[in-house]
């Protein structure tokens, strides 16, 4: 069900790809697209760049959650609970809104930190700049953390710490127990989440356009949004995506294959233990350190600059130093009287809230189905089902406005929900992947002979031990689903609001300091929803 | 009737034959699947289970086919009425030590009294009485390979099957355990497959025992009947303790074999365990180095002693590892420590080793590679 | 009780009238229309919009004429250009008559191109500053060359668009992008037409390449860029956008004594409307002195001509500014190929 669900749109896309220009308003000729985008002469530099700032960003972003992860989970690091929550909060930060940030942060002459620079130290020279590949790794990379950081630690809170007991007996310094024990069992996570920043990256629109366009970098992803935005082509603009299409499906195909023992990686064994913590001593101060910076970083520092900015009439570097002198809340009183916002914003929570439920369910559904069942081409499943992640959001969009058109489901909040959640279900289904791998089969097979049948091993087996990988994922579809704007918009219609769509229009034209203003209040009910459910429900976001 | 039947069974795994056409039939008792890792041994079990289909064959628990392949017959593991006992134990972590051994009389809805009753009867079978509240983390090694016993037997199956249940536990623990495992399982009485890399434990726990080499069975029969006859030369040096020398075959005198060793300088041995040779063959002969006998007071011309220089000695616990050169061949021989055959004064010297004839086994050297598929009852029903 | 439902709105249709009232007189030629149209548009009783437009705007202006035409319902969609495209020329295809007016800037003649716009010439094009005889123009975009006024000495700013290509404007121009359908390009095809001396176009396009900075994609945030004084030039900036922040007291303006370049808003009626009779009511409102008193009060730039307003031409330019309009039409129809045909070879080569 999920699959074909899925597999619709993909194959709508893949057919407009060869459909030719002007909306298919003629249907023909067949590979005239595809033959322009191979004779683009700067096909190769694009793509170079792309890569570049798609693999960069997904290390950084996956090297800095895995380690986050594993400070939280595994170390005495003082502060538990904050420290636990730390690295989630950027996560609710809307992605423009920290290009906006840091641009104002980074800018080469007008931004915050050279001028500081300057006035403190004297130094002339323009350290930062917001325009360079360094700073568009920086800001994506600071991104892709959260995602890395909710894969991860499921995992290194749920395995044997005598693996990494016999590896210290052995002799073994914590240090090389981490790097040779520890985080080699975490690789299917870790890899699950490097994949797809890759893919996030590869895709991401704000960052290239923002911030690399003015640095004369131009990605792949530009040329696709050309396509769309000029010509007005979804034909081309697919055919472009077919180069992103065959990243990504060889990014899967190295990853299946890293995974394939999947045995190997098995850390969920149902040999009962205890999750050890790590006295690491004197270094906890250091590993709170670390948490804090990413979480100045991510977001503390990005925040205070939006909410200065929502506040001042305008930014520059000297109204933004006179702050709170020249204090102004018209901005928010704008916002707030907004025709669609409190409906948008309305409609925006309870469909993303519906969306990550059933996403998350249907992803462990199809994980299990392809992980443990020996259902005939269930493997091809995984393929299908993390197909929409290879395509741009535009495209895909349009894939699912042709196939709902026509039905009653055509401009209903049902056709946006259904939108959402071909969009996200890739990462409900990576994640589902990744954690069941996790679980020895022999707890599926040990249900089995004590009579357990399908039903019975994933409903009392397979989906309670899912459940911390389940909160991650949930949460995390949750505030992407909220800020989407990419998927959503094609399939808003007149009277189907969505609140970010709505916002990303104050950026679309050039108010920043509105936008700036939508985006906290946006933020600070996630912020509150968010340390809501951690502390007064005690809804365990990770574990 | 026989518990189990596994007839002309055959798995293949990526081209490797993991199970080669094996048939055995087994009555009541414990059975030992002994064998090096990669033998196929898990398999078999596997497929015994449901867990596994195999490509060919046919197994019948209590005279009901299970599977079939040739019918196309494959019960579920759910419908099979068995006990499984993983190596890991593959206790669930989100349930109580009470819910876990609780899930199959949960699963085929059993009246709450009944459950709790059962639950608590097999739980105190295992001596974990009032642990039903604690989840699997909270116990030990031990206890956790307990609840998972507890958990098969409390379905009360007719046949319950072990994979290497033990071998995640210390040494100490394991060989408690083994003699443990064996009271209990004869006291519900019920049959036991059990598979084991380890052949000490597989001697001890079971009435008898299978050996399987790549996929295949090579001997199947008592502890003892392996013991002291050895069907081939990998199932000799598999239960170890045991020196493989070639020999020559001189005559045969009723009951006993006399033949020479070309290695121990020409010897002639005596040995009470043959069969399959005849005068004049080359033969492998199997000693079993711990019924050796060392002495330093010489008695050369007895039948089957022979002479030999100590090179060394050391002590190990409670015993000690002699090092003897016998002609051009170096030999281990264990005694016990307190009470040595050799005088330490007379280190480095002459010693004469005696070998008693019932603790040789002379293997026919012609026999295929010494691998010979045996069909140990003939349950060639399939 | 009819009578009363109606007194109920009287401070709504107060306000607006007096808006309208206030600023200008009526138009004739819609006065001629006006009856006939609602008589039909009130069967039809409904009217949809697909528009870039802010929503804000979008609530203002239904409601408005909502309330000068009661008995129609109106509602809307806001996207961006490309996704409203799609989604028409999507629902064109697929035979949905689920739009009435396209109410946008570059979306009406890109789907006039395909076939998805039912022309219509307004009643009232005497009175527009651009006259299109197919898709009617109700409001105006206009490009003017804006500044940071604390970055730029007023004796060193460029007098004209051309001037901006001087060397001595190296580095401090935020600078479109000319291979997009954006501002800059669309004031190149402008000038082109104007000008009709390709040497002197070729040169200015050169001469931009020359400033060694990096264009941009987004217009707006390159303003904002502008504003934090990134950059002190912007090459181009939005009227309105220039005039919005001044008020605000930003330090920005622009040069009155560059020509601005102008590119219609237009109210493109959908092929297939299923209220075609209401789109075409609306369009006339719109560019009635009524509804331009309702645009101008968005801030957005009147169509009409002799409005004296906040963003008009008239009133931020020194008199006889001639307003610039691309007219070519391979541009209008299809901006990607005028591009590859003409910036491309300059500015690439």
């Amino acid at each position: 069900m999920a699959g074909a669900v899925i597999l619709a749109p993909v194959l709508i896309v893949v057919f407009r790809s060869f459909t030719t220009a002007r909306l298919g308003a003629r249907v023909a000729s067949a590979g005239e697209n595809y033959l322009r985008v191979f004779a683009d002469a700067q096909i190769f530099a694009l793509i170079n760049n792309s890569l570049l700032y798609a693999a960069g960003s997904a290390v950084l972003g996956t090297v800095v959650g895995a380690l986050l992860a594993w400070i939280v989970a595994r170390t005495n690091t003082p502060g538990k609970a904050l420290v636990e929550l730390m690295p989630l909060y950027p996560i609710l930060m809307p992605p423009i809104m920290k290009n906006i940030a840091w641009i104002l942060l980074l800018a080469p002459r007008s931004g915050i930190l050279n001028n500081l620079l300057k006035d403190t130290f004297g130094i002339q020279e323009e350290v930062f700049t917001a325009f360079s590949l360094g700073a568009m790794i920086w800001v994506f990379g600071l991104a892709c953390v959260p995602l890395a950081y909710l894969f991860l630690l499921p995992v290194f809170l749920s395995f044997d710490p005598s693996l990494e007991e016999s590896a210290y007996i052995a002799g073994s310094k914590p240090v090389r127990t981490m790097l040779r024990i520890t985080f080699p069992l975490a690789v299917p996570a870790f890899l699950s989440a490097l994949v797809l920043n890759f893919l996030r990256g590869l895709r991401s629109f704000e960052t290239p356009v923002l911030q690399g366009s003015p640095a004369g970098i131009n990605v792949f992803v530009s040329r696709i949004y050309d396509s769309m935005s000029i010509e007005y082509n979804p034909g081309l603009a697919t055919a472009y995506s077919s180069i992103l299409i065959l990243l990504s499906i060889l990014t899967l195909l190295v990853y299946v294959r890293t995974t394939r023992f999947s045995e190997r990686f098995a850390t969920i064994t149902g040999k009962g233990y205890r999750v050890k913590v790590i006295d690491i001593g004197k270094w906890k101060y250091l590993t709170f350190f670390l948490v804090f910076s990413y979480f100045l970083a991510g977001i503390a520092i990005p925040f205070v600059v939006l909410i200065v900015t929502s506040l001042i009439p305008y930014y520059d570097y000297e109204m933004f130093m006179k702050f709170p002198a020249n204090i102004d809340f018209s901005n928010y009183h704008r916002v707030l009287n907004h025709p669609s916002f409190v409906s948008g914003l309305y409609n925006s929570l309870a469909l993303s809230l519906i969306i990550a439920a059933v996403a998350v369910l249907a992803g462990i559904v199809m994980a299990f189905t392809i992980h443990r069942t020996k259902l005939y081409g269930s493997k091809g499943f995984e393929f299908v089902g993390t197909l929409p992640l290879a395509f741009p959001p535009l495209v895909l969009s349009l894939g699912l406005v042709i196939m709902v058109i026509g039905t009653p489901l055509y401009n209903s909040l049902w056709a946006l929900g259904l939108g959402l959640f071909v969009a996200y279900f890739p990462y409900a289904l990576r994640n589902a992947s990744g954690s069941i791998v996790n679980i020895h089969k022999e707890l599926d097979e040990a249900a089995w002979v004590h009579g357990a049948r399908w039903r019975h091993v994933f409903f009392q087996i397979t989906l309670p031990i899912l459940k911390p990988s389940v909160a991650g994922a949930f949460f995390y579809i949750f505030v992407e689903a909220i800020r989407n704007v990419d998927v959503a918009v094609l399939l808003t219609a007149p009277g189907v609001e969505y609140g970010p769509v709505t916002l990303f229009d104050y950026f679309r034209v050039g108010q920043w300091a509105e936008a700036a203003a939508g985006g906290v209040i946006y933020l600070v009910i996630l912020i509150a929803a968010t340390s809501i459910a951690k502390f007064a429900f005690n809804i365990k976001l990770s574990l | 009737m026989a518990v189990l039947t596994v007839a002309r069974l055959a798995k293949t795994f990526n081209e490797v034959r993991a199970l080669d056409h094996v048939s055995f039939e087994f009555g009541h008792g414990i059975l030992s699947i002994l064998g090096p890792s990669g033998c196929g041994k898990t398999t078999l079990l596997r497929s015994i289970a449901g867990l596994e289909v195999p490509d060919e064959g046919r197994i019948d628990i209590n005279g009901k086919v299970q599977t079939w392949i040739a019918k196309g017959i494959h019960v579920p593991p759910y419908s099979r009425e068995i006990g499984f006992v993983f190596q890991n134990y593959a206790l669930w972590p989100h349930m109580t030590v009470y819910k876990n051994v609780a899930f199959g009389l949960n699963l085929r809805r059993l009246p709450r009294e009944e459950i709790k009753r059962r639950v608590q009867r097999a739980l105190e079978l295992v001596g974990l009485e009032g642990y039903d509240p604690r989840y699997p983390s909270q116990l030990s090694g031990g206890q956790q390979q307990r609840v998972a016993l507890a958990r098969s037997l409390v379905m009360e199956p007719q046949l319950i099957l072990l994979d290497e249940p033990l071998s995640n536990l210390d040494a100490k623990l394991r060989e408690e355990m083994r003699i443990e495992l064996r009271k209990l399982i004869k006291k519900v009485n019920i049959s036991a497959v059990y598979v084991t890399h380890d052949q000490e434990e597989a001697f001890t726990i079971s009435d008898s025992v299978i050996i399987m080499d790549r996929g295949r069975i090579v001997q199947y029969g008592t502890p003892n009947e392996i013991y002291e006859k050895p069907a081939n030369e990998f199932v000799a040096s598999f239960i170890g303790h045991s020196l493989l020398v070639n020999g020559q075959v001189l005559r045969i005198d009723g009951r006993t074999c006399v033949f020479s060793v070309p290695e121990f300088g020409g010897a002639t041995l005596t040995c009470s365990n043959f069969s399959d040779v005849v005068a004049g063959q080359a033969c492998k002969a199997v000693i079993r180095t711990n019924e050796i006998k060392l002495n330093t007071a010489g008695s050369e011309p007895h039948p089957n002693s022979l002479r030999g220089t100590l090179l060394s000695r050391e002590y190990r616990g409670g015993v000690a590892d002699h090092r003897v050169l016998v002609g051009k061949k170096e030999i281990v021989v264990t005694s016990h420590r307190m009470c040595p055959l050799v005088d330490v004064s007379h280190d480095s010297g002459a010693v004469f080793l005696y070998i008693d004839p019932a603790a040789i086994s002379l293997i026919g050297r012609a026999q295929g590679n010494g691998r010979r598929e045996l069909h140990a009852t003939g349950a060639e029903n399939g | 009780m009819l009578k009363l439902t109606r007194w109920l709105s009287v401070p709504a249709l107060f306000v607006s009238a007096a808006l309208a009232f206030g600023a200008t007189a009526t138009d004739p030629q819609f006065e001629k229309v006006k009856a006939g149209l609602y008589e039909k548009a009130k069967q039809e009783g409904a009217l949809v919009i697909y528009s870039v437009w802010d929503v804000e705007h979008l609530v203002k202006i239904t409601q408005a004429f909502s309330n000068r035409f009661p008995g129609i319902k109106t509602s809307y969609w806001q996207a961006r250009n490309p996704e409203i495209v799609t989604k028409t020329m999507t629902e064109f295809q697929a035979g949905q008559a689920s739009v009435d007016v396209i109410l946008s800037d570059n979306a009406p003649p890109v789907l006039r191109a395909a076939g998805a716009i039912q022309p219509y010439e307004t009643v009232q094009k005497e009175a527009l500053i651009i006259h299109d005889p197919t898709i009617p123009v109700v409001s105006l975009q206009i490009q003017a060359l804006g500044y940071n006024t604390r970055k730029m000495k007023p004796e060193d700013l460029p007098k004209t668009w051309e001037d901006v290509a001087s060397p001595k404007y190296k580095g401090i121009v935020a600078l479109d992008d000319p291979m997009r359908a954006g501002p800059l390009s669309t004031m190149l095809a402008t000038l082109k037409t104007v000008w009709k001396d390709d040497k002197r176009w070729a040169a200015f396009i050169k001469g931009l390449k020359a400033l060694g900075v990096p264009t941009h994609k987004s217009t707006s945030a390159s303003f904002r860029l502008v504003i934090s004084g990134e950059y002190s030039l912007a090459m181009p900036a939005l009227l309105h956008d220039v005039v919005h922040e001044k008020e605000k007291g930003t330090p920005v303006n622009f040069v009155s004594t560059a020509s601005p370049v102008v590119f219609p808003r237009q109210a493109g009626i959908y092929m297939k409307a299923p209220h075609p009779n209401a789109a075409k009511l609306f369009a006339e409102w719109l560019i009635s002195p009524e509804g331009q008193a309702q645009i101008d009060s968005l801030g957005r730039e009147v169509a009409r001509k002799g409005i004296k307003s906040k963003t008009s031409i008239e009133t931020l330019f020194p008199a006889g500014t001639k307003a610039m309009a691309p007219e070519d039409k391979l541009f209008l129809e299809n901006p990607k190929k005028w591009l590859d045909t003409y910036v491309k070879p300059v500015w690439e080569g």
